[in-house]
This record gives structure tokens, C-alpha cells and sequence, in this order.
């Protein structure tokens, strides 16, 4: 029984008692005899990553104040990020469906219409639904939430201007810098949320545009390209890159462009945007070849820019206290999330690692349980990553280049939804599961799903690299049939033997 | 990094494995015409054994009676309309048969074709259902809604048809002589044959495998003519939605077919003599999910059973009586499915010839290996003891034939999840919490409603729950039980769990990303062995 002690546990054993032990005497500082006024912790920002350390650490009983200048909580994700563009993906999709697939599933209809202020009010209703929750939430777990726009005054408070125009200090004995990250800008680019838009545009555009132009073939440009095209529009991306999301394993990335250009997105890679013209109606771009040459127009009724996003640190008097940033605007942590000032932590979009609202929740949580002298663990290796487009793309661990470069001998197993059965029945089946194994131990290194719910099918792959699983423990878990999820065994099966189905 | 099957199997199953290494020296060096392995019945435990045999360099044949891979739905004529247009030597039993079930005929590979053609029309019928119910508030406008039954039946043939193609392909691809008949032992190395073509053949193997699968169980009193009293076969090919459908029992098919059929406009009650509907199901997480099936308009009728039928009418009229006995009533539907369960199918097969054993319920015992009383002779799927699911047989034809090998195979039966294709669906692997009960094992329990889950909120599709059972004292996960709208895939998460002997703290402690309905899953661990963070 003592096998059965938790993987987290054991491996925070391992990794990380000796800071543990050093962070225990920091701890020391003292929880007892708080004054009336003081915190535990004080999360600045109210997105994935602080409210969720905000929660995590009134839960173990710490005295916790969130600061929050949007009014609502949930950050980008909820109010303007993943759930918006998840609620439109959804409604677009059915009216994609509905347009595209139900004549033969046998179901018959005449005029079909989109009625896109059901829609929005559809996705507003999800929102405030959600947003509304985690007040709730707040409440439950008695985390005080203070309304407005913090800034260090010193390394233990915090000057927050607040919405109702008053302004107040917020003192506490570690503070959580959860800020979040920003739209990055295109010189020359101005938003103005109406022709030019960033993602909090592009989720509440009043009609549909007739042509819509998308700068930054990352994943949130591609999910909202998708929307709109799903919707009517003429996409085009333009990405400065070779490639769509350079993250993305390569073989895999190629696959998932040929289905976007199926469904009539179009592509126009190594190009960059050398000017904008929003003068007249509509708006005129200049491009160029991203190695120079000949300029070329492209017109739009809309253009969305997502080039990215960058750390969101201005005002926050991280200067004041002498919080360190890198070239790019990050904060730099020490494994407990630590920043070069004692009792300052940051979590989240505002530190190095992949931008995701779960490893932003991760670090949350990680950081409460440092800062209340347990142990956390976040290996960001270990992330997966979606991309919610039809067919969903998600994977976990790393790309075949990845592996490449590594140096190390590896196998790889695929097998295509066009041989899963249930994807066959429900006439979705585009799409594929690929396993790279390290070759001498079979041992899992990444795994990448194309389907329809690719989303949901990686998290058997993130916890199987969780275990340093191999190929064949997959391969050798049933699997229920008919289930998308057989072909991730198939896929494993490929990989240390044969599959069955191929 | 061994892997962890290779560990267990290495563990638990080699003292007999080098018994069987002894018995498999009968010897592959075979003659022209003997088999390897000879593998009755083509159904997903059947062919995948077939399959399986053949990659591993074993010389194979699988005999399969229906001969066409067309399997029940194309065979058995899934479009009433289309039927005339085909040959009727495809039909012929069906045509003429009006007693007793389809079944008798059809066998275990059809089966897995039933669930493609019901997840076809699952999906078809939900399609319908959301355009009805959910499109407008997600600002798809529309009129004139319709049911065109036959071309939602005709994408379930072409989905079918495809995938038994398939199988025929791989058939080929791996080299699996495949013959088409009825097979019969008549001793326990050699089977009789009786082909499609009207001709006999015998195949002869060093081993045999019988993988007949299971039948409709039949009730007593209740003819199946597939029109108005039909077996899940006639319940997947109805030409037109009935008005009134009676289902008696409430297992898994029954449920599914019901589902179908109400979301197409039929008025569906559930007959069920069991005092539970899915008795296999976790008590918690099967009452809501009764509730949900009941808001669907599904209406259930427990502990009752079905006393007599009348078909003469224009209606079926069913007796029904409470389960203890007491007053009787009258039920009226247009179309009655009998889906009262399944047993295993071994009839005409020749065990009495060669005496291999069944048990009361009809199964066949089989050793570690598979092995039946009879050397050499094996039997895997729904014919042995153990939870009657396509996947199991799939997992038990890998396991008896990597033995036959001389390999290690390994299967749990206690980690094989089960999904009841409902919407929201039902999934479920390892202990419900009346069985842990049962154990006296102290546990914990955690539970995660979707409602409070990002992406079902943001779909607006949130009912259903991710309850966890793990043992107190170490956090061991038990048993995990789904229900949401795709639990038959986020199972999978913790059938590995389950696998690798997880805590429920392994898994909170994974990232999951967001917004994922998976995220309930993770949430659901927390609260098992602490709090979660979004309830």
C-alpha cells in the first residue's frame, strides 16, 4: 500500500523537500496574529490563475484578498477569451452542421437563417453565468474581493484605485502577481475594436463581415477564423511564419492546414502586414513576402489582429518594489513561483511558460501551497494544449521535431479516425492520433490528436505521461468501443506493435 | 519502463504461461490445410483474434456464418424500402422467420455492426433533437423541421457498410482465410462447415476458438416478428416513428433504442421488472440519470413485468402486473422492443461432441489462458463469464491468442468501462459505491456536477455529474462514474487510472486543460481527497 502513495506526492518528495524546507522557515514570517487588516495573500488579478490561488488559499485557512480592475472576475479567458469564442465555436458549429451534415442525417429543414443576436446573448448568457459563479465562489470560500486597479507601493502593499473611485491599501504578507497578458500590438495597427479588432472584438462583431482578415495564425486566430467562416465570412490568415501554429507537431500542423482549407480558410504564410488603411469603408492591407518583395492589396470588412499575446505588467509599480522582468516583459520565478523580492510571487501569462488558462490554474495552486509551506508541483512539460476548431487539435508532451532535435530513438504510431468506428457512425472521422515512444523503453514522449473531441481524448495521453507510461500500457488498457478514444489505443498499439483496425 | 501489462502479466500468469508454452509445443510446423488457429465467429472478439493470430505469423482462418460482412443492419435490411431491391438469398431466414428472435441467426460480429448502426442513429436522432430544442437559443434559426427517416437510415448504412468493408480489407491485408458458413465441431481439432455456397467443408486447427457470441434472450410468451414486437435488429430498421413504443427492459440497448425513438416524436415507456433501470450502474448516478431520461419524456414502469401480448390488433396490447404480483393493466404501443437482456449463443456448435462444459447460465468456463476443459480449444467474447461488451471480447481474443502464442496476455474485467450511449451519456469503470459498501472497504467519495463545468456551461449542454470512489485510507481510486455529454470518452482518463492503481490525488494533481469538460474529472478528484475549486 505504500506503492499507492500519490504520484504528486512522491514526486514533490523528491524534487523539491530541500526548498520545501527552506520556504518553511521563510513561512515563518508568521500567520498567526495577523492585524485585523492584513492578509495571508493578496492576488492581484482575477483571472484563471489568481482567482483560482485565491480560492486555494482560503481554503487552507489563509487570509486572502483578490484585487480585480475588469468588474467581473475570470480574467481574459471568461470574460473575453476561451469561454466566449468556446460558446461561439459551439453555436457556429451547429449552424455549420445544420447547413452542411443534417440533410444526411435525415433531418430536413427549410430557411436556415442565422440569428446572430440569439447567438451572442447565448454566449453572454454563458459568461455572466460563469463569471457570476466565481463571485460565488469567492463568497463561499470568503476570499474578499476588492473591485479596481492595484499597484505596489511596497513589497507587502498594494494601492488599488478603485471602481467605485476611492482608493485603498491592501496590506498582505505575500502577494501573488496574477495579471495576466495583453493583446500584442502590430506597429502600425491601431484597434479600434470596430474594423480592427483584437479577440474581444471578434467575439462581439454586430454582423457578420463579408471578408474577414486574420493576422496571426496562432490558435486563437484560427479558432475565430473558424467561427466566422462557419458563419459565412471569406477568411484569409495571414501569418508572418512558414507555418500555423509553430507549436504544433509538423506533420500533424499539415494535416490540420488541409482540413482548414477545406473548409474554405485561407492561408497566406511567410507574409507580413506593412500597412493598414481603414479610410475608407472597408479596410485596405498592404502585405509583402516576409523576406521583402512585392507589396500586395488585400481588402476586409474586418480584421482581427492576434499575433500573440504579451505579459501585462504596466502600472502595476513593479519598478517601485524592484521586481525584476526579462527582454520580453516576464517575470522571472524561482521554483515557488518567487520573484527576486521576498514575499512577491507571480503566477500565470506573466511568467515564462505556455500561456494557458490551466497552467495558469496550476500555478496557482502550486504557489498557495508553497507560500502555506506544503509542497506543489507543476512540470509544464506536461500541459496539453487545444485548439478548438473542427476537428479539435490537442497535444501533450513533444512534436516529432521536438523529438528530433533531442536526439533521441523513437518510434512513432499513428492511426486515422477514417478507421474508427465510432467517428465512421457519426460521419466525422477527419482527423488522427499520433504517438511518439522513445525507441530502447517504449516510454510515451508526446502525443497528438486530430478529431472532433481531440480535447477531451488527450487527457488519458497527459495523465499516461504523468506515469511515464509506455506505448504499450495504453495499448493494453481497454478501451470501451465504439469510442473515439479506441483509437488512441490503436495509435499506442501502432507504436511498440501493430494495430488491429488498419 | 517496462510496461505495466508486461509487469503484471509477468506477475500474476507466468507459472501457467509455461504450462501452456508446454502445450503449444503441439507445433506449428503445420501441415498445408491445419490451421494455427481456427477462429469461429467474426465478431469483435472473433475477427480481432483472427486479426491478431495473423500479425503474429500464426496461420489463420475465421469462420463466419452470415458470410456476408454486411452484418445485421444491411443485411437484415436496415431500409425496408431498399429491401425489395436486394437479392433475397441474402434474407433468407429473416424473410420467412416470424418466430423467435433474429438473433437465432445473426451472431456476434453483427452485433458490433448494431452498435455502429445505433451509434449512427444516435447521433442522426440527436442531431434532430438539438436542431428541435437547442438550435434557436444558440441563434440558428430555421422552419419547417423534418424527419427524413430514410436518409437517416441510408448514412447508418453507409457508415455500416464502410466499416465492414473495412474488416473484410483487413481480413485480407493480415491474410485471414475467411470462410463463410456455419461451423460445427466434430472433434476438438477439426470443424464442419457448412458453407453459404450450400457445400461442406472441414477446418482444421491446432486451435480452435469459439467466439459465437450471444443472442437475444427470448421471453416467454413474446413472439419477435421484427415488425411489431421486435429485437433491437427491427428496432434499428423501423420504417416509420411509432407513435407509441413499449421497451421491455431497461438495460443499456434498451435505453439507446428508446432514446432513438422518443427523440424521433415516439412516446416511449420503459417496461423494467427489476426494481432499477441498469442494474450495473452506480445507485447515485443512475437516479439522476433516470430523472434526465424521465425529463426527456421517457417514461418508466419498474417492477412490473409483462404478463401477456396481444398482437392480433391493430396495436400491441400488453398485460402488465406488478413484479409482486397484484392488479393487472393494459398497456397499447405501435411498436414493442424486447431488449429483456442477452445470453450466450452456443447453439448447433458441436459442444456436446467434443464435451466441452457450460455453465447453468449457458457460458462456457475457461481457464487463465482461455482455455476451455478441452485442450486446445478456447473460447473468448460473450460465450465465457464476464461483462457481455464488444471491447471485452476484443481485449479477451488479444489475451487467448498472445497465450496461444506462447506470450503473456492480460485482461481485467474489473477494469473494463462501460457506456450507455444515451445523451447525456453514461460511463462508468471499476466499483460503484454499493459494491465498495458491499466490500466494507472505508472510502471517500467526490463528487463534480457539470453544471458548474466551463466548456458544458459555455455549450449550455451541463447535466450530468463525475462522482469518484477512492479508499480512505490510501486514496486509491475505486471506481469512477460519468455522466455528461461525451463521459464515454472522458472514462478513458480513468480507466488508466485505474490501471496504473492512481490516487485520486494523481489525477488532481494533473494539468487538464481548459475549458475542457475533463476538467470535472480533475475537479471530482479534488474533492475526493480534498476540496475542489469551482463548487
Amino acid at each position: 500500500m505504500a506503492a499507492m502513495a500519490s504520484l504528486a506526492r512522491r514526486r514533490a518528495g523528491d524534487v523539491f523537500r530541500p526548498v520545501a524546507v527552506r520556504r518553511a522557515a521563510v513561512f515563518c514570517r508568521g500567520f498567526a496574529a495577523a492585524a485585523a487588516d492584513e492578509n495571508d495573500v493578496v492576488v492581484i488579478g482575477g483571472g484563471p490563475g489568481g482567482y483560482v490561488a485565491a480560492i486555494k488559499a482560503a481554503q487552507m485557512g489563509l487570509k486572502t484578498t483578490c484585487i480585480e480592475k475588469r468588474g467581473t472576475l475570470g480574467g481574459t479567458c471568461l470574460n473575453v477569451g476561451c469561454i466566449p469564442s468556446k460558446a461561439l465555436l459551439h453555436s457556429s458549429h451547429m449552424y455549420h452542421e445544420a447547413k452542411h451534415a443534417f440533410a444526411s442525417h435525415g433531418v430536413k429543414f427549410s430557411q436556415l437563417e442565422i440569428d446572430l443576436p440569439a447567438m451572442m446573448a447565448q454566449k453572454d448568457k454563458a459568461v455572466s453565468g460563469l463569471t457570476r459563479g466565481i463571485e460565488g465562489l469567492f463568497k463561499k470560500n470568503k476570499v474578499t474581493y476588492v473591485k479596481g486597479f492595484g499597484k505596489f507601493v511596497s513589497p507587502s502593499e498594494v494601492s488599488v484605485d478603485t471602481l467605485e473611485e476611492g482608493n485603498t491599501v491592501v496590506k498582505g504578507k505575500n502577494i501573488i502577481i496574477a495579471t495576466g497578458s495583453d493583446v500584442k500590438s502590430l506597429p502600425g495597427v491601431t484597434i479600434d475594436e470596430k474594423k480592427i479588432v483584437s479577440s474581444t472584438g471578434a467575439l462581439a462583431l454586430p454582423e457578420v463581415p463579408k471578408k474577414l482578415v486574420v493576422i496571426g495564425a496562432g490558435y486563437i486566430g484560427l479558432e475565430m477564423g473558424s467561427v466566422w467562416g462557419r458563419l459565412g465570412s471569406e477568411v484569409t490568415v495571414v501569418e508572418f511564419a512558414p507555418d500555423i501554429v509553430p507549436s504544433m507537431d509538423g506533420e500533424v500542423r499539415k494535416q490540420f492546414q488541409r482540413m482548414l482549407e477545406k473548409q474554405k480558410m485561407k492561408f497566406m504564410l511567410k507574409t507580413k502586414v506593412v500597412g493598414v488603411d481603414t479610410s475608407g469603408d472597408g479596410v485596405k492591407l498592404t502585405l509583402e513576402p516576409a523576406a521583402g518583395g512585392e507589396q500586395s492589396i488585400l481588402e476586409a470588412d474586418v480584421v482581427l489582429v492576434s499575433a500573440g499575446r504579451v505579459p501585462y505588467t504596466a502600472g502595476l509599480g513593479l519598478e517601485t518594489i524592484g521586481v525584476q522582468t526579462d527582454k520580453a516583459g516576464r517575470i522571472e520565478v524561482d521554483k515557488h513561483f518567487m520573484t527576486n523580492v521576498s514575499g512577491v510571487y507571480a503566477i500565470g501569462d506573466v511568467i515564462p511558460g505556455p500561456m494557458l488558462a490551466h497552467k495558469a490554474e496550476e500555478d496557482g495552486v502550486a504557489c498557495v501551497e508553497f507560500i502555506a509551506g506544503k509542497e506543489g508541483h507543476v512540470d509544464y512539460d506536461m500541459v496539453p494544449g487545444v485548439v478548438y476548431t473542427h476537428p479539435e487539435v490537442a497535444s501533450v508532451g513533444k512534436t516529432e521535431e521536438q523529438v528530433k532535435t533531442l536526439g533521441v530513438s523513437y518510434r512513432v504510431g499513428k492511426f486515422p479516425f477514417m478507421a474508427n468506428s465510432r467517428a465512421k457512425a457519426i460521419d466525422d472521422a477527419d482527423g488522427l492520433v499520433k504517438i511518439l515512444a522513445e525507441k530502447e523503453t517504449d516510454k510515451i514522449l508526446g502525443v497528438h490528436i486530430m478529431a472532433p473531441n481531440a480535447g477531451e481524448l488527450i487527457h488519458e495521453a497527459v495523465l499516461a505521461l504523468q506515469y511515464g507510461a509506455s506505448s504499450e500500457d495504453i495499448a493494453r488498457t481497454c478501451h470501451a468501443h465504439p469510442t473515439m478514444s479506441e483509437a488512441v489505443k490503436e495509435a499506442a498499439m501502432a507504436t511498440y506493435d501493430k494495430p488491429i483496425h488498419i
